[in-house]
């Protein structure tokens, strides 16, 4: 009851005007970078933090917040509309959300992705509301330790689920631990591969670097491929037939459960939940012939699944300030730069802010819901903009965002450096989402393993002798036990095989 | 047709950007204009301040320094007749900030919060690498001197400071205590605690003070050092419990805390903000902006705003500051020579 209370506090936040209408820019922000194809939210968080340098945390949260979930429900449209994904969590949707648009269902693909976007996002802030104040106390348990564990476990993860091959998720993920290592040694306050440069003390600002990967290299990449997209299929009706129902809601249900599932691990991605929701969806339909050739389970599930995601998402970084996916690592780099902790104690020490976002969660899952019913037509025309107006205009706001942050032009030549960087990565197939998960982690991780060692009485044992990092330390020995029996017996790829990044 | 419309969006979205990027520095270069008729007799024989003074902060908006450095300033437009322009020049700790001031324009126009010790530190530890030294500012007014403080959880056994000492002699390597990490005050101040009183503690370093409060808290550490002013809002609602203060005399802010000297430790542990300029600006310039500082802090209006945001102000005078700057300098090469961190 108490939650409810305080969530009504934060909707006295989030209804003020100039936050409302933050909340409207953010989410249109999303549907914008999730329609184009070759900006995803990531890219759409990681350049926009800069403009928020002037407003009150709890808006340019609320915006930045709004960028990511809005952006998983852009990318359906573009994939219904002109088999072209917006962003990767919405690959897997072109597969029968396409092929519905074919048959002339194309407005019932969009209705039912909505629809279902609604739900899932809802329930997932639902959850953040009912649990996040209740974990965040529990979280006070988390002590150095548990932390490493948690953290060692992502990781882990990261490695296996990311990218095409794991040598390449490996390699990638090492490379961003390397890069983690710059700065001030946390343990000895000794500089470590600073090269004599002040500027590097503190390490590498992970927003700049951010930039650089996710809004630089894309620009670079889309600059040289002609992209040539179909005219979108015409939009007729938006719901489905009445026996339809029963099942849609069905799938709707577990991409939910599915959705939130993943969004509690770190290292995943909202990629990966669409598409462990549509293999459940095939695999659990009576006739999966019918996948592949329009089924509206396939549409519905995946759909609520990236939205169930991004608002679970949101648990381990409000309560341990631990991101889980790169968006939401962007999103921390943002509560940092804005001088916030996020963790345990966010709740308490900054109610109005915590409730604030999460009340805004509401209201922009209901506009993004009027939003994408009566006109997703509209937005499909956004990907038909012209690269050549679109692209120079966003580096612009890139680079007059990256120098605004510290005012440095340091800064400037890190990001196009990262750029340059991220756009190789992306040739050789090295999964760029990888090497920012672990940079971000790896600082943290390094820490907590300092202060877990300098508080132990006896070394590394410790993490084992503590009830949840014991738990965890062991569930991550049996995968790394089974990785390596199935590296023997056969070359396998990753987890979720397929071709899919990030 | 179609390309003309999309010109023209781009363009309005051009010029919406470089408005908000106006309206940004506007708002940092804030008001000021009003009050300009209030500047004293002494500032028209100098001709001293004609424009807004920029104000380099060495770290982020909305940290502490920041958050001080804006209050300060917009009650001192009053007195000084002019504006402060608030540009804020993070990383390195402060050092890139700190150098930033030591390299300004001496026209007195540009000048800076610095924050002692650390400034003082950093020349010291990292040699070359710190493109400044003390010698390079001209000390202008010491603000606001925020002691060191022990704190522990409200259901610790410890209730006085020598209880926790005694304890800790008795078993050494057995405490766990929060600090901010090598080469800190704290640091300092732990390595003298360790030498006069021949304790042993366990050092967990934490990313400042918030951090180590949750560790505290969850009862992952002991005990926890900090400074002052971070931990009032907990120690009025009394969800800690605070063993000593690092100040010479007890503190207005925690009237009841002794001081490390009344527990048994002969030492004081401060951090200190304050304006500095470099050090070829105006002497009259300087001894101008202290007087208009020494106005603003004994300015009850801003002397409530203070209590609010837990400042404990402690104004010092060019000459005064810059002598104690000194000796605190010497100090800390002393120590560093002795035992490097």
């Amino acid at each position: 009851m108490a939650e409810l209370m305080s969530l009504l506090q934060g909707f006295e936040t989030a209804l003020t005007l100039q936050n409302l209408l933050y909340c409207l820019i953010g989410v249109s922000v999303g549907m914008f970078v999730g329609v184009l194809p070759g900006l995803g939210p990531v890219a759409g968080t990681a350049i926009l933090i800069p403009m928020t340098y002037g407003m009150e945390p709890v808006s340019a949260i609320i915006m930045l917040s709004g960028i990511f979930y809005g952006g998983m429900y852009g990318g359906t449209i573009t994939s219904v509309l002109i088999n072209t994904p917006g962003e990767t969590a919405s690959v897997i949707t072109c597969i029968d959300g396409h092929q519905m648009a074919k048959k002339g269902r194309a407005g019932v693909a969009l209705g039912v992705a909505a629809i279902g976007s609604f739900i899932g996002g809802v329930v997932a802030i639902i959850a953040l509301a009912l649990v996040g104040p209740k974990l965040a106390k529990y979280a006070l348990q988390f002590g150095p330790p548990e932390y490493f564990s948690l953290m060692f476990f992502g990781l882990l993860l990261l490695v296996a689920l990311m990218g095409k091959s794991l040598i390449k998720g490996l390699i990638a993920a090492i490379l961003g631990l390397l890069l983690s290592l710059v700065g001030m040694d946390p343990g000895s306050g000794a500089p470590r591969f600073t090269f004599g440069q002040m500027e590097l003390f503190d390490g590498l600002e992970f927003v700049v670097v951010a930039m650089g990967l996710f809004g630089i290299s894309e620009i670079l990449l889309n600059a040289e491929s002609k992209m040539k997209l179909d005219k979108p299929e015409k939009i007729k009706g938006l719901f489905p037939s009445r026996e339809e129902w029963a099942p849609t809601m069905k799938s709707i249900g577990r991409g939910t459960g599915i959705g939130m599932l993943i969004g509690l691990i770190p290292g995943a991605s909202a990629s990966i939940s669409a598409i462990m929701s549509y293999s459940l969806e095939k695999k659990l339909a009576k006739d999966p012939s019918r996948f592949g050739k329009g089924a509206i389970e396939g549409v519905a599930g995946p759909e609520t699944a990236n939205n169930a995601f991004s608002g679970a998402a949101l648990i381990p970084l409000f309560t341990l300030g631990i991101p889980s996916s790169p968006t939401v690592a962007v999103i921390l780099g943002a509560f940092i730069m804005h001088g916030l902790t996020p963790g345990p104690t966010l709740f308490q020490n900054n109610p109005d802010f915590a409730w604030g976002v999460i009340a805004s969660m509401f209201i922009g899952n209901a506009i993004l819901l009027f939003m994408n019913l009566p006109m997703a037509g509209l937005w499909a025309k956004v990907a038909l903009i012209p690269y050549k107006l679109l692209f120079p205009l966003i580096l612009i706001i890139s680079l007059v965002g990256v120098y605004s942050v510290n005012r440095s032009i340091w800064d400037i030549g890190i990001m196009i450096l990262f750029g340059i960087v991220g756009y190789f990565m992306k040739k050789l197939e090295l999964p760029t989402a990888a090497l920012i998960l672990s940079f971000i982690l790896g600082q943290r991780v390094e820490f907590s393993l300092i202060q877990t060692l300098a508080s132990s009485d006896n070394g590394l044992l410790i993490l084992f002798q503590r009830p949840i990092s014991g738990v965890l330390m062991s569930i991550c020995g049996i995968i790394l036990i089974l990785s390596i029996i199935g590296g023997i017996k056969k070359k396998k790829r990753t987890v979720i095989t397929g071709d899919f990044e990030l | 047709m179609k390309r003309k419309l999309m010109l023209l969006v781009n363009a309005v979205i051009i010029l919406t950007l470089l408005i908000l990027t106006g309206c940004n520095a506007q708002t940092q270069k804030s008001t000021g204009e009003g009050t300009k008729k209030a500047s004293t007799s002494s500032a028209e024989k100098l001709d001293y301040p004609k424009k807004p003074i920029e104000t380099i902060v060495a770290f982020n908006p909305g940290g502490g320094t920041d958050t001080a450095a804006r209050t300060v300033l917009q009650f001192a437009e009053k007195y000084a007749g002019t504006s402060f322009a608030v540009v804020n020049k993070p990383g390195a700790g402060g050092a890139i900030g700190f150098t930033q001031i030591a390299l300004a324009p001496t026209d007195g126009y540009t000048i800076g919060m610095i924050n002692p010790p650390s400034l003082l530190m950093y020349p010291i530890k990292d040699g070359d690498a710190v493109k400044y030294k003390l010698d390079d500012f001209a000390p202008i007014a010491n603000l606001v001197t925020d002691p060191g403080t022990f704190i522990v959880a409200p259901n610790s056994p410890f209730k006085t400071f020598q209880e926790f000492v005694d304890y800790a002699k008795k078993n050494p390597e057995k405490l766990k205590i929060a600090y901010s990490g090598p080469g800190s005050t704290e640091d300092l101040a732990l390595r003298q605690l360790e030498e006069q009183n021949g304790v042993k503690l366990k050092k967990v370093p934490f990313e400042g003070t918030a951090p180590g409060l949750t560790a505290l808290l969850g009862g992952h550490v002991d005990i926890q050092i900090t400074n002052a002013s971070e931990v009032y809002t907990q120690y009025k609602e009394k969800t800690i419990r605070v063993l000593a203060v690092g100040a010479e005399s007890k503190i207005k802010m925690m009237p009841d805390v002794p001081t490390y000297k009344e527990s048994g430790f002969d030492t004081t542990q401060i951090a200190m903000r304050g304006l500095a300029g470099p050090k070829d600006m105006d002497p009259k310039q300087v001894q101008y902006l202290a007087d208009v500082m020494k106005k603003t802090l004994e300015d009850p209006d801003f002397q409530k705003k203070a209590e609010e945001l837990a400042l404990p102000l402690d104004f010092m005078g060019p000459e005064e500051y810059k002598s104690l700057l000194e000796k605190m300098s010497a100090d800390f090469a002393e120590e560093f020579k002795k035992n490097p961190w």
